[in-house]
């Protein structure tokens, strides 16, 4: 008798133990925490950084908004297509991203780029259909380098600034930065390297999990 | 005997041709060697940025409040030369990358490594460009106590 309560006993905290707990994406950037009333309870809560409010022209003419991107995952990149060395690298790992999420209207990508001089619309668009993109659902934009940069600087690359190895700066570096549907940053991955794009591509959809499961 | 000559000559060609190939390849202007540079300039036009917003913000929290200038015509007129040294290093950058034939292939070799070496050389001034743009400011930032941005080690 006192063998079989081990026995289920064993079986009780082993089976749940063995279940696979989801893994869940960090959240970058800065925190605040606020106090607020629930049904006359105090309690605190998180403010999470997110991307602010932008507004670029895109390949096909058309000034677009932080508002498309709206409840949708997306991956953000630093570019120009000019761009000898890192940029055809990146953008040809991040094609397999592409085909992958081709027509899930849950995702989006947007590659900004930071030759404002020479990328005008129709140097994104022969790009963009160059490299093999259609549709909408990646959009290659334009806008003052100042901004560009600030927004990279102050809010994609919050999370790779400190741990860069690189010997310069970090927006031509090639990363693919990860947002949520929050618009807060997820993760931030090397896009010239094959396998920390497939570890993107898991990580987008843990996070599409993530979002139907209300976090 | 003259087919060994033949050999011989054969073989010295051979060797030369292959020295030739290596010497390319390891040439001091060498396409990888122009590309390493490239991205070395990317970080310093990365840095030239945020030394422009740097000197913006100047403008914006010392200029307003007249704190520490005395004369604010001069000092104006120096924060727009001081960013306009940083445009004009970017805006070289921007028309060597629009220009740059990573895939040139000259007529001859010569005609080919002389054109990488042209574009070696002309990162190598676009490098001196950056170096003094960046350098620039460093007396209007140590006059206001700014921590100038620098290149990540």
């Amino acid at each position: 008798m006192m063998k079989r309560i081990i026995y289920l006993f064993l079986i009780a905290v082993i089976i749940p133990a063995c279940k696979e707990t989801p893994r869940k994406l960090p959240i970058f950037g800065n925190r605040q925490a606020v106090n607020r009333m629930v049904d006359g309870k105090k309690i605190v809560d998180t403010i999470y950084q997110t991307i602010p409010a932008f507004s670029f022209i895109n390949q096909d003419s058309v000034t677009i908004s932080n508002h498309l991107f709206d409840g949708k995952i997306y991956v953000a990149d630093f570019f120009f297509t000019s761009c000898p060395s890192i940029c055809p690298v990146m953008h040809r790992n991040l094609m397999k991203v592409y085909e992958k999420f081709k027509g899930n209207n849950e995702v989006m990508l947007l590659s900004h780029s930071i030759d404002y001089k020479y990328d005008v619309a129709h140097v994104l668009k022969s790009y963009a259909t160059k490299l093999g993109v259609t549709g909408s659902q990646w959009q290659f934009v334009r806008g003052p380098k100042e901004r560009i940069y600030g927004l990279a600087k102050n809010n994609y690359l919050v999370s790779v600034g400190e741990d860069s190895r690189a010997p310069g700066g970090y927006v031509h570096q090639g990363y693919l930065v990860l947002v949520d549907k929050d618009k807060r940053v997820r993760g931030a991955y090397d896009g010239t390297k094959a396998e920390q794009v497939e570890q993107l591509m898991s990580d987008m959809d843990i996070l599409l999990t993530e979002t139907k499961q209300g976090k | 005997m003259n087919r060994t000559i033949t050999y011989r000559l054969a073989l010295a060609s051979l060797l030369s041709l292959m020295a030739a190939c290596t010497e390319q390849a390891k040439g001091p202007d060498s396409r990888k060697q122009i590309l390493e540079k490239h991205d070395q300039l990317m970080a310093k036009s990365e840095q030239a940025m945020s030394i422009k917003m740097q000197l913006d913000t100047i403008k914006l929290s010392h200029f307003l409040t007249g704190h520490l200038i005395t004369d604010t015509l001069a000092t104006s007129k120096e924060i727009i030369r001081l960013k306009h040294l940083l445009s004009e290093a970017d805006d070289k950058m921007e028309d060597w990358m629009h220009n740059y034939r990573p895939d040139y292939k000259g007529k001859s070799a010569e005609e080919t490594n002389a054109y990488f070496k042209k574009e070696a050389d002309k990162l190598n001034s676009l490098d001196s460009d950056y170096k003094n743009a960046i350098a620039a400011p460093n007396e209007l930032f140590a006059k206001f106590h700014i921590q100038t941005t620098s290149a990540k080690k």
